[in-house]
């Protein structure tokens, strides 16, 4: 139990270090700061007068520590509006999850999945063709950028050969067969990476465990392979997997899917992240950086958590 | 392989024709019906899209084009601009009554101006249109410090002590509900000024409209349509006027062929492209990507064109700022740039331009084209006289891709005539802002201006007149604070009341004596595509307007 | 074995080496792990194979200017909009009036074809070479270096230093990475970094490779931590503070050749990962700045045209995957090297 509280409260202290941070960045950093936001909600062509009502109206005169607070407490109330367009924060970021959701969490489980049979495949023909293949393909797969991967699909796969759309997304509730359809090729280019590396992974791993001194014992004892592989093997090879795609799922949900969201066109969360930043829009910016670190430190803290739960050596600490 | 190995392929097997599936799925046609052959089809309703929301879906505060496309359907001012016949203009588009009964009563001096406003004027809302409500839309906008307020609007008497003070009302606007009579008196005559009436920062709104942004609900205006829905960042929709004033029937406000227009965002516009060719789309307001329109224009000519724009883009040159202060070195400039090379580069967008005013605006002689032909050993050796060999220039850009292209070119030329330049990007929000203030001293850069109206000094004036220099929100980049013989020449012509051949031609002339001084580096002027869905009437309804660049009420399907 | 008492000057740590030499036998000479591991790393072709690939591109980069000036005849910043070439004996547009430009084709001058603004493809694909492996190089040096420094710390001091380092870590770990980087890509481009004495210009290679640099610092300093946690604890620690040897020195000479094989391991895996970073980065406008050519930057000038010319995007990604690809074959090769428990088999 102390461990649990003692991880959540480690939780919130990250939370607000990043939030301090990011208020730096853009406001302390040349570049940013109130002089710039304060033109750009003014607009092309403000004159001082209008640039000064600016600041008045949005507290950018007031001290940093006095702006950052005031802009914390808006994160809570959902008040935080944009420099850009005076849009709510909030609300554009509540419509990007959806999207953002559907992208990862279709693309995680096919990762796991490919990942995990892949992986298992690999350790299990080792040193022969299937093996050797499969490990090429992995090697191959975490060595493509991400979002050149979904450009060439998109040229040949939607332009060359029309065979799916370019880009876009249709809502789940209005059509779910094109919803997918419109996911496919970005589910494709998110996961490669991960097939890839968790394969990998669970390779090297199902290999180091049947060389452990307890498959060792079973073996000796009789029990088939397979037995031995499911029951034995698989279950200790998994684990690190398991915390391996607790981190790297909080992390793509968090903003790593940026690039093929953007790529496709997807306006999900990360898309949003993206351009809130090439225009140096600080409000959106905040938002969407406290949503990924939220989802980043939880995920990170369940694992956790699930693993002093599963490994008594930690929980005796 | 053994049993293990099987399952997994089964597996594989299985995930992959799932996959499979999914991809054969639906191609189906989205787009609506569109009924038979013959005459254009009023009625139904059609998509549009643009790649960004306009900056605000209020009249008194708009100045984007895209944001005026969408604003004239609904809101109209005392004069308007003539439909025309809906392909390129060709002719600016002319001045005629909106609101108003008849063309203005304008003093002999030029400073009064006395309109009678339609009987049975109403809004959407069914209310009935007050004159005094011009009033105070025009207060509204100052209030608000709307962009717009530097236009002409100061120069009514007792608007620039309002803009400054909030205080007192407009006196030079005298209204009289019962006569439905507006007079206006300006403090100094003013050419532009009745056009300055015909844009929406003109328009009138009801007089109890609050005098702050209300684009997230857009009050009721005149026009054939009404802005409806309005889902901030999103969408809105254009829904016909179901209270539309009997005495503008017939009139230029008068033109809404479809019932209604959904108005959608999407960033991409090579993803609007797939949009109109699959006909889920019926128009976008932007332009195709340029390696897009090669395509179109060769194997869609039934449904694409493109027409030049009244617009400018050029390279501005601070002669605060050396060594742009050496006219050789400008005039150096001038001769390196090839305007075919910057087209080429932009996928042939541009038409090439070399002077101030593009050929749509009153002013612009062709004979006078090109002061400065492409003379690249000629510049090399301007740059020697002048002594400026391997100086330092910063080239100020930003990074969206076509704006970018050109400055790299325009670094490069500048570099082969021997200049050090290096690119200066910031983020397209904060471009013209940075430039346009004086403490900044930005060498050099990109620019561009759209008209608001098809005058000469919408150009000149607030692009180029030395009394424009302001510290900060500056729209003149060249910072010619000590013309003094341009700023007079310029002033005098805007105390002209009206645009007569002599006025026009001594325009021509500022023009010209622009192009000699070499402020600018002008490349060209942008071409504008119209690219219909199949089933838009592309022969009858192609709804080009030398002012709104398209007017979606002329838009009409098949 | 017998051992011979042996006079002091016979003394030798290396008894078989010993009975050898009195038996009048050559010296045998027992390896050095390192050595073994080199011989084994010899000995894997595809490794070997790999490492000479990269080697091969990093010379082709580096090589970029004698390209540009013997072979293709501009710069990489060099335009040519309107200009013609000869090809099959006809002249042809560089760049056409639509704006399409040519093509890759074997021939001396666009061997990768042109860009719409007239640059030669190939000579920029090699300067954007130099400035993206260059990156991604110095990047991983100053990860490692701050990844090891800190984590000698952590893992050898525990207690406060500890705590608060692997909270800067997590702090670092928990801002997600990609969003940090072009976060801080993004707002250093525009104004620089200014930071007492030391001042870098916005558009400096630096910046890049400064946020690239500290973005994988949790990533590589825990493993790093770790491993010193449980170095910590061996004998040959002890008598090392046995025999009074200060703190710093038993970090650098007693843990941290331990340490070696992790770090070149890790080494080139980050190597790999900043190229591919940075090509991330670039795409989006917040890593190396225009016009200095990148991989990244390249890819995402030609996306606009990806469907008319699709060589412009396609070509820096074949190179990036080239780069990351060798990096990560050479090092699984390093791995199993340094390692070679990991040839076990299954059945």
């Amino acid at each position: 139990m102390r461990f649990t509280v003692r991880r959540l409260l480690n939780m919130l202290f990250v939370l607000w270090a990043v939030s301090v941070l990011t208020f730096l960045i853009f406001m302390v950093m040349p570049g940013g700061g109130d002089e710039q936001a304060a033109l750009r909600i003014a607009g092309r062509n403000a004159n001082e007068a209008q640039v000064q009502t600016v600041k008045k109206e949005w507290g950018l005169d007031d001290p940093i520590y006095a702006q950052y607070a005031d802009m914390m407490k808006k994160v809570f109330t959902g008040d935080l509006i944009s420099y850009v367009n005076q849009v709510n924060v909030r609300e554009e970021i509540v419509r990007g999850i959806p999207r953002t959701a559907s992208l990862v969490i279709g693309a995680g489980i096919i990762w796991l999945f490919f990942g995990v049979v892949f992986g298992v495949l690999s350790a299990v023909y080792a040193g022969r063709f299937t093996d050797r293949a499969l490990n090429v393909l992995a090697l191959v797969g975490i060595s493509l950028p991400v979002f050149w991967v979904g450009l060439v699909l998109l040229y040949y796969l939607t332009d060359r050969i029309a065979l799916f759309p370019p880009g876009g997304y249709t809502e789940l509730g209005d059509d779910p067969v094109d919803w997918a359809y419109h996911l496919i090729l970005p589910w494709f280019a998110l996961s490669i990476l991960f097939i890839g590396f968790y394969s990998r992974v669970l390779r090297s791993n199902v290999l180091d465990i049947s060389s452990e001194d307890y498959v060792r014992t079973a073996r000796a004892k009789g029990l088939s392979e397979r037995r031995i592989l499911i029951r034995h093997t698989l279950r200790n090879a998994l684990i690190p997997i398991v915390t391996l795609f607790g981190l790297d799922f909080g992390a793509a949900l968090g903003g790593g899917a940026i690039l093929t969201e953007s790529v496709f066109g997807l306006q999900g969360v990360g898309q949003y992240a993206a351009e809130s930043i090439g225009r140096l829009d600080l409000p959106p910016i905040m938002g969407v950086v406290l949503f990924g670190a939220f989802f980043i430190v939880l995920l990170n803290a369940i694992v956790d958590i699930l693993y002093a739960f599963l490994d008594p050596r930690i929980r005796l600490q | 392989m053994g049993k293990l190995g099987r399952r997994a392929l089964v597996l594989l097997v299985a995930a992959l024709s799932m996959l499979v599936f999914a991809a054969c799925g639906d191609d189906d046609d989205d787009g609506g019906g569109g009924g038979g052959g013959g005459a254009a089809t009023k009625g139904g309703e059609l998509n549009v899209a643009h790649t960004s929301y306009p900056d605000f879906l209020d009249p008194g505060l708009s100045y984007t084009v895209d944001g005026w496309e969408a604003l004239h359907l609904a809101y109209t001012g005392l004069v308007t601009f003539a439909n025309g016949n809906g392909d390129a203009g060709t002719e600016g588009a002319e001045v005629v009554p909106g609101l108003a009964e008849d063309m203005p009563e304008i003093s002999d001096d030029g400073l009064s101006y006395k309109f009678t406003l339609r009987d049975g004027l109403k809004y959407s809302d069914g209310k009935p249109v007050k004159a005094s409500d011009f009033k105070s839309s025009i207060e509204r906008l100052l209030e608000q410090d709307s962009q717009g307020a530097g236009l002409g609007y100061t120069t009514i008497k007792g608007g620039a002590d309002f803009l400054e003070t909030k205080k007192g009302g407009v006196s030079g606007i005298v209204t009289d509900n019962a006569k439905r009579t507006i007079e206006i008196t300006l403090a100094e005559p003013r050419g532009a000024f009745l056009y300055e009436l015909a844009i929406p920062f003109a328009s009138v709104v009801p007089g109890d409209t609050p005098a702050k942004n209300m684009t997230k609900s857009p009050p009721p205006g005149t026009g054939c349509y009404a802005i409806e829905d309005v889902n901030l960042n999103r969408s809105y929709e254009l829904v016909r006027n179901k209270n539309f004033s009997p005495s503008l029937k017939g009139t230029a406000v008068d033109q809404c062929n479809a019932d209604a227009i959904h108005v959608t965002i999407d960033p991409q516009t090579s993803s609007q492209v797939t949009k109109v060719l699959r006909g889920d789309l019926d128009f976008m307001v932007d332009n195709p990507p340029p390696d897009r329109v090669a395509e179109l224009k060769g194997k869609y000519t039934d449904r694409f064109e493109q027409f030049a724009t009244n617009s400018t883009f050029y390279f501005f040159m601070n002669v605060e700022a050396p060594p742009f202060d050496n006219l050789k070195v400008r005039q150096a400039v001038n001769y390196a740039i090839d305007v075919n090379a910057i087209n080429r580069a932009q996928g042939g967008v541009l038409s090439a331009a070399h002077t101030t005013l593009p050929p749509g605006v009153p002013g612009y002689d062709k004979s006078q084209d090109d002061l400065y032909p492409f003379d690249l050993e000629k510049a090399k050796s301007l740059i020697k006289e002048a002594g400026a060999e391997g100086e330092d220039v910063t080239v100020w850009s930003n990074p969206e891709p076509e704006t970018q292209r050109t400055m790299e070119y325009y670094a490069d030329t500048l570099n082969k005539i021997g200049l050090n330049a290096k690119i200066k990007n910031i983020p397209a929000e904060e471009y013209f802002v940075t430039i346009g203030t004086r403490k900044n001293k930005p060498q050099t850069g990109w620019a561009n201006w759209f008209q608001d109206y098809p005058h000469p000094s919408d150009f000149i004036d607030i692009l180029l007149n030395p009394d424009n220099v302001v510290d900060v929100g500056n729209n003149n980049y060249t910072y010619n604070a000590n013309d003094k013989k341009l700023a007079d020449m310029i002033n005098d012509l805007n105390k002209e009341p009206e645009l007569t051949d002599d006025v026009i031609k001594r325009w021509g002339e500022v023009d010209r004596y622009i192009q000699e001084q070499a402020y600018w580096g002008i490349y060209g002027n942008r071409k504008q595509s119209t690219f219909f869905s199949e089933r838009m009437d592309f022969d009858s309804c192609k709804g080009e307007h030398a002012v709104w660049t398209h007017h979606w009420g002329m838009f009409c399907r098949k | 074995m017998a051992t011979q008492p042996a006079t002091e000057s016979d003394f030798s740590l290396d008894p078989a080496a010993a009975v050898a030499a009195q038996e009048g036998g050559a010296p045998v000479e027992g390896m050095g792990p390192w050595e073994l591991a080199w011989r084994r790393l010899k000995r894997n072709r595809v490794a070997m194979a790999s490492l000479a690939v990269f080697f091969v591109l990093v010379g082709c980069c580096l090589a970029a200017p004698l390209y540009a000036e013997h072979v293709a005849g501009r710069g990489p910043t060099s335009t040519n909009a309107t200009g013609t070439i000869q090809v099959d004996g006809k002249k042809t547009f560089v760049v056409t009036p639509d704006g399409t430009p040519i093509g890759p084709g074997f021939r001396k001058e666009y061997f990768l074809g042109a860009d719409s603004l007239g640059r030669d493809v190939m000579v920029r694909l090699l300067y954007g070479g130099r400035n993206s492996l260059f990156v991604g190089f110095m990047a991983a040096l100053i990860t490692a270096i701050l990844a090891v420094a800190t984590g000698l710390a952590a893992g050898y001091f525990g207690g406060w230093t500890d705590r608060i380092i692997s909270n800067g870590n997590d702090i670092l770990w928990s801002f997600p990475v990609l969003l940090f980087a072009i976060a801080l890509g993004t707002a250093l481009a525009l104004g620089g970094l200014n930071i007492g004495p030391i001042s870098v210009q916005g558009d400096s290679l630096w910046i890049p490779i400064i946020i690239i640099g500290v973005v994988y610092i949790p990533y590589f300093g825990r493993p790093i931590r770790g491993q010193v946690l449980s170095l910590r604890e061996k004998e040959f620690v002890d008598a090392a503070v046995a025999q009074g040897m200060g703190s710093t020195r038993i970090m650098f000479s007693e843990i941290l050749p331990n340490l070696m094989s992790t770090i070149l391991v890790f080494g080139t895996l980050i190597i790999a990962n900043n190229i591919l970073l940075e090509a991330a980065l670039s795409f989006l406008g917040a890593g190396i700045q225009p016009p200095e050519p990148s991989w990244g930057g390249l890819i995402s000038d030609g996306v606009n045209q990806i469907y008319t010319s699709p060589h412009l995007s396609l070509v820096p990604g074949v190179a990036i995957v080239i780069a990351v690809l060798s990096l990560n074959v050479f090092g699984d090769g390093l791995r199993d090297a340094l390692d070679p428990r990991a040839k076990v088999r299954l059945r």
